[in-house]
């Protein structure tokens, strides 16, 4: 009010405001650094990207002229949920494809031509995927592997135009609707199935079932009600909010409902969670945990693993009903994988494999990247991967079938850490 | 009554994780008047850490030790770097700071552990206490029995001690409290270090319950906040009856009627309610006196 | 930052140039994903479009309801599963549907604000959070209906009847038509004296109140409008995507709006969709980096969060009025340039300018004949309160205080600070209720009246410490003063704030201060701020002033040119009270004094007989006086 205006530079002023964290905001004629700062920033990175994109391209033609001479690489797509709530699944999954399509490309590929995979990162939401699928150019194989047919692969299929999307570990089948889509492992029955035919062969008829109120818990839960159903077994449920950590009242209530088995249809940290709580609980019936959770990673989540739990998985530890032959093309691949990715497989990266074995089988077996070829390959055909035989039994469903397991050990020499859990039902 | 008793021992447990966030929270906000809802990566980090050491096979001391320090540098260093030269900012746009800060650390433990689920031991083991036909785990116990101390001993704490009426008188009018000689920045830094020991404490204690991922931050800090907002944002007894009764309505609803109704009914109708009862008699929108 | 004054009633007069180089600007904006910008495709535009229309609704409940929306998620599922419920299950046609999914989400929007606009800050937050958390929860534990966690599909077209969108560059357009409307709405909610109000009743609800505001229903209003954006976004997002799933629509993505909101600058009406553009191009862009995505996007969020305190909108705004400051060199609207003629000068030494030692002596007259046009009885209306007791709790605050106000008259009220002697003004306003006692104006009991009605009557006021609207120009808060009580927030005239203006105008140049019109409030000192505030109190002519303590503050010179300006008041006809502690300013002034203790007046004569000597004065809270 006094001569303030005069006595102080705005300058000066800028810098006392500035130290004692008082702003005055005069209708500055200057454009500060620091507004300026992540515009640039922004800036910098649009030009990047666009440099980037430029010489990636000319990399590419160059690349292109020199393979003239060599077949063209056929790339297949894969929708992955790399981050996001999904990102331990997507992880486990882009390995188990990488590992594959490696494998095949150091065997010469398929006819001569090698193998890509175009990766997007699904985000585990739809709309990303719905972006990330429309940048899937190139994808001249017209194959495109899934995680499975959730709402972000949902979100993709609009943009996939004509290519057939295989699913890896689906618990939900595609709808009618959806034509262009099949399924690789038919995981979710599969366990269910399982399931079903250890709980017959233990005597028992009462399933209970602690399934995540989210897309995997209710999808896993349904599978297990239609199998339980055609047997005729009972099944009640009680459902847990992903994220809790204890769920011992909803167990209390599976026993009180007469639950002679707990079923756990729910992934990782849920899984872990009810399992801890069993485990306050003491109680004794048996507890089976799906095949996504057939892995190190789960073992180590839990704090204590109770006597009675075992886990329904595509990886064969008794190896009841493969042939001989079967059982040393598995446990090779086993071993395999542990060397070359340097950790062990599970059941979701052996998904993920069973996946790209489909898609390698398709090409090999069109000798080519025809759509018309490639579906019908899908509706009718079957194949052997990892020693086992899959085939399609659900005639008008789209559906490719996987081997189907006894209730099984989850604890072999093949993947370590399984010590304790032992025992059939 | 068994599963009365269940969901009652159920409801404390998870209640006690939500009270240690909500009262980490009021902590941040008595002493900088800031919503912290970068609160729930103190746990998160800690959780990490801690994991992560016990697995290259160091001793649980020494990893729990380490995860605890982790979450109190960052938050002092939160504190520190972003926070203190914008004070002045407007409070939403604060907010929205802890949250860029928040999906930050996700970001970093995101290149750093990746999807991984990570956990580790619990420090109580043994035998559950079983209460006619409820039972509850020996860390279930002592999770509950920490988060009443801790907030017994910051009421104490506030109420009794010099530092802590000068941590509450800095929020109130920093520049005056700095006039009369309280250093403002220094009694902020000590508040958000202990919101980072606190959020430290709860990871060693919930951890082993149920694991950790690089992005259980943020819905943790969401449920902590329902509480801190009941408590008025400043009184950790207050956060802690909130986070307890919170936890017990969801529990009830979750028990007797259907799982999936307990954010519903408890979010909308409870709290709604809840904080017109504690709004009321505030005329003009809660403006200043004249 | 003088732009960010909503409601001006100039703005840069651009001419045709400028016209034509913002609609180029734009064109080139809209025609961004043609370029071949990596990632930038038709769909990711028509995304920002949609993403942009929701956060728009966010920006305008925070930037002029002060209000942080964390649930705004919320409405747009609302919206989106309306449609998909409707088309699905009941097979309705697509634009009904959308009709009724904004529509349904209008009525929740008042049905819920009726309770949360009540509420204070942080209580409002996570009770709008919690909202959206609940309807998420909501949408997953009635799966039949629909569709659980996997949600609901559709056939990705918009099938308007007279023709069907179903490629992405139709989407777009659909998408840019709707960016339209809602840049419109959002102008037209915040256009002139809308905006003004709002950020009043934002920055001071209580004076908002005092002024004739309806304070409750004016942000209910603008909670229940700014939901239309959301479902405007949500009701056409679902045919967009082709699927709606309960992540959409929860706390995570509300949260995620403000964020876009807060980087693209809170405020402008592009502020939603420039940060909508910069993340989700952003989040396309690093996808090829993979793992690191999230990193990537926590910095860039965290930087603009930081360093664009206007957001990247308001640095785009800067940028942008510095280039068009360097080409013009001012602006004036031309109907005004009759009051604003003066040069501009560098500001002078006190508030006022010393040239102007009274006003001109045509101001008077024309204020005698507006008053005697008024109605005299406004003019000669006294104020008498008589036995008025206030307590808070235990604490009586006023206690039986009978005072009078008469017109023509000015009147002190002095004693020492906890008196009561603001809470007794604060109840003759109507701020404060009254226990006991009762308050008459020109015969008429106004004791339960509220503080509007009490302004509309001619009871005008001011505050210890001037209550101004911070962020906008001293014109905009003084034509607040008449405006704000007009009529409803919705209601605005151009023609009525034009002539609003030219008042304003007229009174702060017989008040000196015409050289502050366009300047912040934010940038003026206490005195200069005072006198913003007189101006704005006396802007309707009032019958009854009260000024709480107007001379703290000012300098020597400004108190003369308060004191020539009171007795001017008091030669109009008003009953002015004057409370204050600088005693030879009361002394000069008053005609008649109080002296207030403890809440009870204890004295009470002309001046001279209570302040004339030194021995007065010391005595003047001396029990054995007893009150007069």
């Amino acid at each position: 009010m006094q001569d303030r205006e005069q006595v102080l530079s705005e300058r000066e002023e800028n810098k006392v405001s500035r130290k004692f964290g008082i702003w005055r905001e005069e209708s500055s004629r200057r454009l500060s650094l620091r507004s300026v700062l992540p515009v640039a920033a922004v800036t910098a990175l649009a030009v990047g990207g666009a440099a980037s994109a430029g010489v990636t391209a000319a990399a590419a033609s160059t690349a292109h002229a020199k393979k003239k001479a060599s077949k063209t690489p056929w790339v297949i797509g894969s929708l992955v949920d790399v981050t996001g709530t999904d990102a331990a699944g997507g992880a486990a999954q882009k390995a188990g494809i990488t590992y594959y399509i490696d494998q095949v490309n150091k065997a010469g590929g398929i006819h001569g031509h090698k193998l890509k995979l175009k990766f997007c990162d699904t985000q585990s939401i739809p709309t990303a995927a719905a972006q990330c699928a429309q940048q899937l150019t190139g994808v001249n194989s017209h194959i495109v592997l899934a995680q499975s047919i959730d709402p972000p692969t949902r979100g993709a299929l609009p943009y996939l135009g004509k290519d057939l999307v295989v699913a890896v570990d689906p618990v939900l089948m595609p709808t009618s609707s959806e034509k262009n889509v099949f399924q690789a492992t038919g995981a979710g029955q599969v366990v269910a199935q399982a399931l079903v035919n250890g709980v017959k062969a233990a005597h028992l008829h009462t399933i209970g079932v602690l399934y995540t109120s989210d897309t995997s818990g209710t999808n896993q839960l349904a599978a297990a009600q239609k199998v339980a159903q055609a047997a005729g077994l009972t099944v009640v449920s009680q459902s847990q909010n992903p994220g809790s950590t204890d769920v011992t009242p909803q167990l209390v209530q599976l026993r009180s409902s007469g639950a002679q088995v707990i079923y756990l249809a729910s992934v990782g940290t849920n899984t872990a969670a009810a399992v801890n709580s069993y485990a306050t609980l003491g109680m004794s019936q048996p507890l089976v945990v799906g095949a996504a959770n057939v892995t190190d990673g789960f073992l180590h989540l839990v704090s204590k693993i109770p006597p009675h739990m075992f886990g329904v998985s595509q990886l064969l530890q008794d190896h009841t009903g493969l042939k001989p032959s079967a059982i040393r093309v598995f446990d090779a691949y086993l071993k395999s994988f542990k060397t070359t990715m340097h950790e062990p497989a599970d059941t979701q990266t052996t998904s993920a494999v069973y996946d790209g074995c489909v898609a390698a089988d398709a090409l090999k077996s069109v000798n080519g990247t025809s759509v018309s070829r490639l579906e019908k390959y899908f509706k009718t055909h079957q194949i052997t991967c990892l020693g086992s035989n899959m085939r399609f039994n659900l005639p008008g469903f789209n559906v490719i079938t996987g081997q189907p397991a006894s209730l099984a050990e989850a604890g072999s020499s093949a993947t370590s850490g399984w010590g304790p859990v032992r025992g059939k039902l | 009554m068994t599963l009365l008793l269940q969901t009652i021992f159920s409801s404390l447990v998870n209640g006690s994780v939500y009270a240690l966030i909500g009262v980490g929270i009021v902590l941040c906000y008595r002493s900088s008047r800031i919503v912290n809802l970068a609160q729930g990566e103190t746990y998160m980090v800690s959780g990490v850490l801690t994991a992560k050491m016990v697995g290259w096979g160091d001793p649980l001391w020494l990893s729990a030790l380490a995860g605890v320090a982790a979450a109190i540098v960052g938050s002092v260093l939160f504190e520190r770097l972003v926070l203190r030269s914008r004070l002045d900012w407007d409070p939403s746009r604060l907010i929205i700071v802890t949250v860029g800060v928040a999906i930050l650390a996700e970001g970093i433990a995101d290149r750093l552990i990746g999807g991984d689920e990570l956990s580790f031991l619990p420090i109580l083991t043994g035998n559950s206490l079983i209460v006619d036909g409820a039972a509850i785990s020996p860390q279930g116990l002592l999770l509950i029995g920490t988060t009443v101390t801790i907030t017994g001993a910051l009421i104490l704490f506030f109420r009794s001690t010099l530092l802590g009426h000068a941590m509450t008188a800095v929020a109130e009018n920093p520049r005056v409290s700095g006039l009369l000689g309280i250093n403002a920045g220094r009694m902020r830094m000590l508040s958000f270090g202990m919101a980072g020991l606190l959020g430290g404490i709860s990871a060693l204690l919930v951890v082993p319950e149920s694991g950790t991922g690089y992005n259980v931050g943020l819905p943790l800090t969401l449920n902590g906040f329902a509480a801190a907002a009941f408590a008025n944002m400043v009184s950790p007894a207050r956060a802690l009856g909130a986070a307890m009764f919170l936890a017990i309505a969801e529990g009830l609803v979750g028990s007797y009627l259907n799982t999936s109704l307990e954010t519903p009914l408890v979010f909308g109708v409870l709290l709604i309610a809840g904080v017109m009862y504690l709004g009321r008699g505030q005329r003009f929108a809660g403006a200043a006196r004249a | 930052m003088s732009a960010l004054a909503a409601g001006r009633t100039r703005g840069p007069a651009l001419g045709l140039a400028g016209v034509v180089v913002a609609v180029l600007a734009l064109a080139a904006v809209i025609a961004l994903p043609a370029y071949g910008i990596p990632r930038l495709t038709l769909n990711l535009a028509a995304d920002v479009c949609f993403f942009g229309i929701a956060c728009t609704g966010i920006n305008l409940l925070l930037g002029y309801g002060g209000m942080l929306s964390l649930g705004s998620a919320g409405f747009v599922g609302t919206s989106a599963y309306t449609v998909a419920l409707t088309t699905t299950h009941w097979h309705w046609p697509l634009l009904p549907a959308i009709l009724a999914g904004i529509a349904l989400s209008l009525v929740l929007a008042a049905v819920v604000g009726l309770i949360l606009v009540r509420l204070s800050q942080h209580y409002f937050a996570v009770a709008y959070l919690g909202l959206a958390t609940a309807f998420a929860g909501l949408i997953t534990a009635y799966p039949t209906a629909t569709g659980g966690t996997s949600g609901l599909t559709t056939l990705r077209d918009l099938n308007l009847g007279f023709a069907t969108v179903d490629t992405n560059f139709g989407w777009y357009v659909v998408a840019l038509v709707c960016v339209a409307i809602a840049v419109a709405v959002f102008q037209w909610a915040v256009a002139g004296r809308r905006g003004r109000i709002f950020k009043l009743v934002r920055a001071d609800a209580l004076v908002a109140s005092v002024l004739g505001v309806h304070t409750f229903r004016t942000r209910l209003g603008l909670f229940v409008l700014s939901a239309f954006f959301p479902a405007l976004a949500g009701a056409l997002l679902f045919p967009f995507e082709g699927l709606i799933t309960p992540d959409t629509v929860g706390s995570v993505e509300s949260v995620q709006l403000v964020a876009l909101v807060i980087i693209g600058g809170v405020g402008y009406s592009y502020g939603g969709f420039v940060g909508a553009l910069i993340i989700l191009w952003i989040q396309a862009l690093v996808d090829t980096a993979g793992n690191y995505s999230l990193l990537v996007y926590g910095v860039v969020f965290l930087l603009c969060a930081f360093y664009l305190r206007a957001g990247v909108g308001g640095a785009i705004k800067q940028g942008v009025e510095t280039l068009v400051g360097r080409v013009r060199a001012g602006s004036h609207d031309p109907d005004l340039r009759v009051v604003s003629e003066e040069p501009r000068t560098p500001a002078p030494r006190s508030a006022v300018d010393e040239s102007s030692t009274g006003p001109p002596r045509d101001e008077i007259a024309p204020v005698m004949a507006k008053l005697s046009e008024h109605g005299e009885h406004r003019a000669r209306a006294g104020l008498e309160v008589s036995g008025a007791r206030r307590h808070f709790g235990g604490v009586v605050a006023v206690d039986d205080v009978s005072l009078t106000l008469k017109p023509g008259t000015i009147t002190a009220l002095i004693g020492s600070n906890g008196a009561g002697k603001s809470t007794l003004v604060n109840i003759i306003s109507g701020v404060e209720r009254l226990d006991h006692g009762s308050i008459t104006l020109a015969a008429q009991d106004i004791s339960t009246m509220p503080p509007a009605e009490r302004t509309r009557m001619g009871i005008a006021r001011t505050f210890q410490v001037p209550r101004l609207v911070e962020e906008l120009s001293v014109l905009d808060n003084v034509m607040l003063g008449r405006e704000a009580g007009e009529a409803s927030v919705w209601w605005r005239s151009r023609k009525r704030e034009r002539e609003h203006a030219v008042t304003a105008l007229r009174r702060l140049h017989s008040a000196g201060l015409s050289h502050l019109q366009n300047r912040q409030v934010r940038t003026l000192g206490t005195g200069e701020r005072k006198f913003v505030e007189l101006v704005r109190a006396l802007d309707e002519e009032p019958a009854v002033c009260l000024l709480d303590e107007p001379a703290v503050g000012l300098s020597l010179e400004e108190i003369e040119h308060l004191q020539g300006w009171i007795e001017r008041l008091r030669a109009a006809g008003a009953a002015v009270l004057v409370i204050d502690h600088n005693l030879d300013f009361v002394q000069r002034l008053a005609d008649f004094v109080y002296v207030m203790d403890v809440g009870r007046i204890v004295r009470s004569g002309p001046p001279e007989e209570l302040l004339g000597t030194r021995e007065a004065r010391g005595s003047l809270l001396d029990p054995a006086r007893g009150p007069a």
